[in-house]
Formats: C-alpha cells, structure tokens, sequence
C-alpha cells in the first residue's frame, strides 16, 4: 500500500479560499433522522467463521516471524467443514503490510481441491487498519448498492489449534465472482500494478499499459480493450460523456465508486486499487473497488519518510470529492451534469439528505447509523480480539480507532452537507483535478468565531466556522431546557498565553477554545469535543514533541483554573469532555497542555 | 569471405567472452537466502596485474615479467525452499606474463546449497559446495584450478537484513570457510570481512579485507611460474574497496578496486573489477 496522491493534502485550502467550507454550524444529526432497523444495523447477520490449519510446528512459527521480504511458501492442510483436509501451500500475502507481526496470509489448495468453492484462501489481517472495520463497513456498504465484487467474512484463524487472532476472510476476486453477478466468466478481467501508479487511463500512458495493468483473464498479453477505453474515455467531450458511460460502462458501478470513496475520503485510488472487469455478457466495463484501509480519516503524510508517510495519526476530513490521482474517468463523470446529479443524489440518498433509491440504504452513512453499525461490529468481535495474540495488547488504541472511525463519519457528514447543499456548492469546474497542479496551501493562523443554536436533543452538534474550513467543537446538550445558543471562539495555531499553573507554553496543543453560554437564565448540561488539527506533519497544532495520550484539559471559568476529566483521541484530534456545567453568559477558556514537559 | 571472416571473429569474441567469465573459486560465501522459486544470477570480471610475488618465506620479490590476468565468475542461486537455496558457479580466465605463456580456459565447477543459522532472520548461512574441476590437464602445472574434487564449507553472516530500512547507515558482513581437497598440495581456510556505509538508499561503499590461508598439510606441488599463485598452498590477505549500485528492483552492479597486502607464494597484484547482477524476485 502506498498513496498515489501525493499532494492530497493541498486540497484543503482550496475550500476555504473559494468559500465553499462556509461553514456556521451544522448539526450532525438533526437532518438525519433515518434510523436503520435493527437487523439492518445491529449485524445479527454477521457470523464469525473458522478456519483451522495444519502445518509443521516449525513452519507455522517461521511464517510468522521470518524475514518480511521472503515470499517462500509452506506445506498446509485445510481442514474443511466435513473435516476432511485439503493440502496446499501457505505464504505471506500484502506488500506494505509484512512488516506487522500479524502477517496476512494466501493458501493455494492443490488442483481439485477448493474451500468454499476456491482454490485460494486469502485471509487479511487488516494490520493497517486498528479498527479492523474500514473494508467490512465499505463492502457492506458496496454489497447494500448492489456492487460486484468479494464476500468478505470475520474469521478466527487456527493453526495447528493455536488461535492466531481475527482475520478477513476476502474471497478470492476471479471471473466466477462475476458470473455470480451475471457478468459471465469469459471477460476481461484487469487490476492496475500496486507499484506502478499508473492505472489512471491517461493518454500518454497508452503505449505503457503492459507495465501498468495486470491482465487477470482470460491470461493472455492482450490490452487492446484497455486501449481502446484509454482512447474513448479521451476523446468522449464531457458534454457526451453521460451518453458514451452508458454505452459503454455499467453506470451505477462508477457513480457508487465514486459515490464510496468521496464519502469514506478514499485517495489511494484512481491510479490503483480497483479492478475493472468488461463482461462479455453485457459488453460493458464494471468498477469494482479495493482497498480502503486508507480511507475513514487516515491521511497520507508527505513530509514523513516511510513508513511513517502511511502508519502516522494525521486525520482529515475535508477533502473534495475530486481527491485522489487524476483520472478521466473520475472527472469527466463528476463534471458531466447529468451524470454530476446522479452522483450527488447518491451521495445524498446515503447520507440520509433526499432519498432516491433503495429503503435500505438510505441513511446508510448518516452518523447514527454509521455509529450504530461501528459500535455493533466492534462489540460483535470485541472478544476475539482480546484473544487475539497480536492485537491483545492493544486494547486502548482499539477503542480509539473504532472512536475515530465514528468521529470521522460525523465530520465527514457534516463537510458533505455544507458542499453538496450548502450556499456555495461543490462546483467540479473549479476543481483541481491534478494534485500536482495544486497551489500552495497559506499558513495556519486565524482568530475565527461561530455562533450555534440547538435543541436539547441529546445529540451532537459541530461547529465550524466561515473561512476556517474545519470544525472547532462538537456540543451535545444533555438537559431538557431547549433551546440553547453557544458561541465558541478559537486562536488558531496559537501558542497559549494564559496557561495554567505548572505548565510551560511549548508544552501545549496550539489553540485556545473558549466557550460563552449566550441564552440567559439557567445553567446548561452538556458534553463536549474539542477539535484541534493534525492535518500532517507541518500542518498541525501538536507543537514540538507532544505526546497527545498525556494531554491535560483545563478550563478557565474568569478567576480559577479547573482540571477536568477528558478522552484524548489522538487519532481523530479530538478532546471528549462528559458533562460540563456552564453558566449563562460566561465564558470557559480551554488549554490542554502535557504534563511531559 | 569477409562475412565469414566476420562469422569467426564474432566467434572466437563470443568464445572469450565465456571463458573471460571465471578464474578463482575465491568467491566468498554468501549471508543471503533466496526465498522459494527465487533466482539470482551474477556476473564478474576482474584484471590483475603485477610485477612482483611473495616468495616462500613472505618476502616480496621482483617477478621477471608483469601479470595481466582476466578473470571471471558465473554464479546462479535458486531458492529450493525457505530452509535451502542451491548455489552454482563456474569460473574461466585468462592468464599471462609477459608475453607469452598464455593460458585460456575453464577452471571450477562448483555446486553448493546454503541454510538458514536462523531460521526466523535473513542474512546468516551456512553452506556446504563441492569444487569440481572441469576438462582442463590437471598435470599441467599451469592450470587454471586446483584439478583436484574439493568441498568447501563455511558460514557467513551480515549486520542487515536485505530490504530492511536501517536506522544506521553502517553495515558489516563477514564470512569465514575452510575448503578441503581431495589431495595435494593443502587444504585451506578462508575467510573476509566487509564494512559498508550507505550513500543513497540504493547505493554504497565497502571495504573489504580478505585472507586465504593455507592449511599446508600436503605436499607443494611444482608450478610452471615462480612469480605466480601456487594453486593452494599460498597466503593472501587482500584489501578492496568496491561501490554497488542498485540499477533498479532487478539489476545491480558492484566495481571495485583491490590490492593484496601480504602474501606467501602469491603474486602482489593490484585488482579491479565488475560485478553484475539480476535478481528473479516473485
């Protein structure tokens, strides 16, 4: 896994200073009101499988622990469901993710042998990804619209009756995984090179597709279909695109790929990471996503050297719909009006805004669903992830992650909202649809203020403010008093002046919150997330050294300094504070400050 | 008539340029594994010359003609398993002093598998290879290999692990083998030690020391030139100096330079030489 987007994180500026992010306040949930039923988000469906294997002792510690280069592969045994075994070999799977002690692992079963109908057994063991739900929550979603592509299933692996922790089962994706969908098997079945970066179809990558596609089947050396596409998706005006992609494409699995990785922030594509399959059936090219472990917030970091460009904890949330490499299909598609609407009603339709499709994905990605869905996932394989031997130790990030994943959907929601409905929407003619061609992003210094008035309905509600482009709190009002308005202000990349006793300026996060209780008369009960920002290595409030975990939130009510009991994500970048009490018209400062000066 | 003339000349070059690709078994053991289904592939040519030897009694002399040796190694590795890489290598050369007396030809064969030390880690081995003379006279005392079977065993071992990204950009590697003869004139022990600094992240430097060293538990054998290396019964401690370059994930290269240090029945020559090599990854 490597991003190809390296410039990604220019995206952000370009809101702010077109004034497309003018954002006052939003409630994250009170335009969301589509509660899923319970069976469609509490999972009950979810069974978790069984896998076990046999191997030598030696070989099953070797593969574990052996040189992360080494692709050798060693004698397995299979057991299936009727407890007969099916020999084959095993090895180390992934590229980027051999490096973590739990290792992602490929069986190929001997001829004439196959486990649930395949002769490969591809078991994920989402290392990337702490949450270990960013490629089951997009399947599920992917699978809900109808697309093409792999079963996937939680499953507990054994080897030689040790149990070696949760892993994913991802079905090998081949052509019968497309007849399944009516798509024949006798297609042409292609996957850009994960090293190359060049599956974007650009015109002067014509002659080079060799070098940048894989050929999955039929196994020959033939890419005259791709260049034919190359030629096509070039010279189709923009104007004709909506007429040349429903000639030519299964238009529903382009507008629900964009339509995912706009809403799950997915930039690790459109040069790589997706298959695309022309069915002799229909004679018409299916998208079928992959790879989404970067994506929920995780953010490529183009400052850091490798492997920390990929494993840091930057967290973002407001890029445009065109982020990710540039590709014609990508912008043709959202720049083509018809097809642009259709795009946006998707997004729409699954974020809960204005329905136009399925009963059961609408609302699919509002928060309370998504909250409900992340926290249901979690609990349904929280114990075998305390087994797990390689994760058991990592409890506490665990939880953060899973928190992340659900701060992220709340912002993320709150961002699409303000783009695809706000007073300036998203317009793709100002798009930059090459990252390359970005401008440089102004500095990160501003005195920025918004005002917010809210019902007491015990859910949160975030607040931005206009020409910052990025969310500074989240309030939920937990008492029964209606209607309240806050206002919160915050200095912005701003090393504190007034801190509290004990602590060094250089030890804090570098924004002040303060917080002022407008409506008179009765004294408010709420909870409380502060946000601060680490975008990337440069673009960030952590200041030098900080470590986020040992963070101290403190509150100036006017006179006296107060310790208060918080939840640092430093994932997400965002401070949860439980039940504050905060009086009519005062104000409360916040600093949060490490004690590891 | 010139086309056939063209014909022959294209292949007597083609001819030396096989026999250029070898002379001295004196390739050190390697640390690395292959992993399964891999191969490697590697290349070397080296010139020596010099107009001095070491004598027997480890003084150095003048010689009464000047040394212009080629030399050159094939190597191929297959990796059979996790646990075992199969090693190959063929050695051919060139050798002269002065102008005349020149010898051309094949030397050794050698076949060898290598094992894992730790079985969990890349980068130390041990290896057992047998030395096999090829068609060459092994009674003339300027032959090009010992003539006689051999079998080598050693391990070798390295700082590194190969792909692994290094905090420190220094590295050793060192190896340490004894080789016996099926007969005279010695058996051997061998052994070297490299430092190598990494310049870019494909590229770097190394110095190297080496020393063979005869066991002397045979009787000498006569050879046809005082002023050369006398098969197996000479001491040699050899410096070199060498920069390898990754080309790219495939192609490598290494150049160096050389010059022996101190020696016993061994010619004092100063080395250069050209590495290749391609690696089958999966």
């Amino acid at each position: 896994m490597k991003l190809s987007t390296r410039f990604i994180h220019r995206y952000a500026w370009m809101l702010i200073s077109t004034g497309m992010f003018a954002l006052f306040f939003i409630s994250a949930s009170s335009h969301a009101q589509v509660r899923h039923t319970q069976e469609q988000v509490d999972l009950s469906q979810m069974n978790i499988g069984q896998i076990h294997l046999n191997m030598r002792p030696v070989d099953a510690e070797v593969l574990f622990r052996k040189d992360q280069h080494d692709t050798s592969s060693f004698a397995v045994s299979v057991k299936d469901d009727d407890g007969q075994l099916l020999k084959g070999r095993v090895k180390v799977s992934g590229s980027f993710t051999r490096r973590f002690p739990k290792k992602s692992i490929l069986i190929k079963l001997d001829s004439e042998q196959q486990w649930r109908g395949q002769r490969k057994i591809s078991l994920d063991a989402m290392a990337t990804d702490g949450s270990m739900q960013r490629e089951w929550l997009v399947w599920q979603l992917a699978h809900a619209l109808g697309m093409p592509g792999p079963r996937l299933q939680y499953i507990r692996v054994y080897i030689n009756d040790d149990y070696k922790g949760l892993f994913m089962h991802t079905e090998w994706l081949d052509p019968q995984v497309m007849a399944r969908y009516g798509l024949g098997s006798d297609g042409q079945f292609f996957h850009p090179s994960d090293s190359q970066f060049c599956g974007d179809f650009l015109p002067h990558k014509k002659n080079t597709l060799a070098d940048c596609w894989f050929k999955l089947s039929p196994r020959d050396q033939d890419f005259s279909p791709l260049q034919t596409l190359v030629d096509q998706l070039a010279q189709t005006p923009v104007a004709k695109f909506n007429e040349y992609l429903e000639a030519h494409f299964d238009v529903d699995s382009v507008i629900n790929w964009l339509a995912l990785n706009v809403l799950v922030s997915n930039g690790d594509t459109y040069n790589k990471n997706y298959f695309l399959y022309q069915s002799a059936v229909t004679e018409k090219w299916v998208v079928i996503p992959w790879d989404y472990d970067l994506s929920f917030g995780r953010n490529w970091d183009a400052y850091l050297p490798f492997p920390k460009d990929v494993l840091n904890d930057n967290f973002q949330y407001f890029y445009p719909p065109e982020l990710g490499a540039p590709n014609p299909l990508k912008e043709k598609t959202l720049r083509n009006p018809v097809l642009k609407k259709r795009f946006t009603e998707r997004l729409l339709h699954l974020l809960g805004e204005k329905k136009n499709g399925l009963e059961t994905t609408f609302g699919w990605f509002s928060p309370e669903n998504m909250r409900a869905r992340i926290n249901n996932t979690s609990i349904k394989f929280q114990s075998d992830r305390l087994d797990d031997p390689y994760l058991k130790d990592s409890q506490i990030n665990f939880m953060q992650e899973t928190e992340s994943l659900w701060h992220y959907v709340q912002r993320r929601y709150a961002y699409l909202r303000i783009i695809f409905k706000g007073a300036v929407p998203w317009d793709p003619e100002l798009a930059i649809w090459d990252p390359a061609d970005a401008p440089p992003r102004p500095p990160l210094s501003v005195n920025v203020s918004a005002s917010l008035e809210m019902p007491s309905n015990n859910q949160y509600a975030l607040i931005a403010a206009p020409a910052y482009g990025y969310l500074l709190a989240a309030i939920k009002l937990k008492d029964d008093y209606g209607l309240a308005e806050f206002s919160v202000e915050s200095k912005i990349k701003h090393t504190p002046t007034v801190l509290p006793p004990g602590y060094d300026a250089s030890s804090c996060i570098q924004r002040n919150w303060f917080l002022t209780l407008r409506t008179p008369f009765k004294s408010r009960l709420i909870d409380l997330q502060l946000d601060y920002l680490q975008e990337d290595s440069r673009r960030q409030e952590l200041g030098r050294g900080r470590i986020e975990q040992n963070l101290d939130l403190w509150a100036l009510d006017g006179e006296h300094w107060q310790k208060l009991d918080v939840r640092i994500n430093p994932l997400s970048n965002v401070i949860s504070i439980d039940n504050v009490i905060i009086r009519p018209s005062q104000m409360l400062r916040f600093v949060a400050c490490s004690a590891d000066k | 008539m010139r086309k056939l003339m063209k014909q022959r000349r294209f292949k007597q070059g083609l001819l030396s340029l096989i026999l250029l690709t070898g002379v001295a078994i004196a390739q050190a053991a390697s640390p690395w594994m292959r992993s399964e289904g891999d191969r490697y592939y590697w290349a070397g040519t080296s010139y020596s010359t010099g107009n001095q030897f070491w004598d027997g009694g480890n003084d150095l002399q003048d010689a009464d003609c000047r040394n212009n040796d080629w030399k050159t190694f094939h190597k191929f590795e297959y990796g059979y398993s996790y646990y075992s890489t199969l090693v190959a290598g063929l050695s051919a050369g060139s050798v002269r002093c002065g102008d005349d007396d020149e010898l051309t030809g094949v030397g050794d064969l050698t076949l060898g598998i290598r094992g894992r030390l730790d079985i969990y880690s890349n980068g130390k081995s041990w290896e057992i290879t047998a030395i096999i003379p090829t068609g060459y006279d092994r009674n003339n005392p300027s032959r090009l290999g010992n003539g006689r079977f051999g079998i080598e065993g050693g391990v070798a071992w390295s700082s590194r692990e190969r792909g692994r990204s290094m905090l420190s950009p220094w590295s050793w590697e060192g190896s340490t083998s004894i080789r016996l003869w099926q007969g005279p004139p010695a058996d051997q022990f061998l052994s070297s030690f490299s430092v190598r600094r990494r310049i870019t992240a494909v590229s770097g430097i190394s110095v190297r020391i080496s020393g063979d060293i005869s066991l002397r538990n045979e009787s000498p054998e006569k050879v046809k030139f005082e002023n050369r290396t006398r098969l197996t019964d000479f001491d040699k401690i050899r410096a070199a100096i060498s920069w390898s370059s990754r080309i790219n994930t495939r192609w490598s290269y290494q150049t160096s330079i050389g010059h022996v240090l101190w020696g016993r029945n061994a010619t004092n020559n100063l080395t250069v030489g050209l590495n290749i090599s391609y690696d089958w990854r999966q």
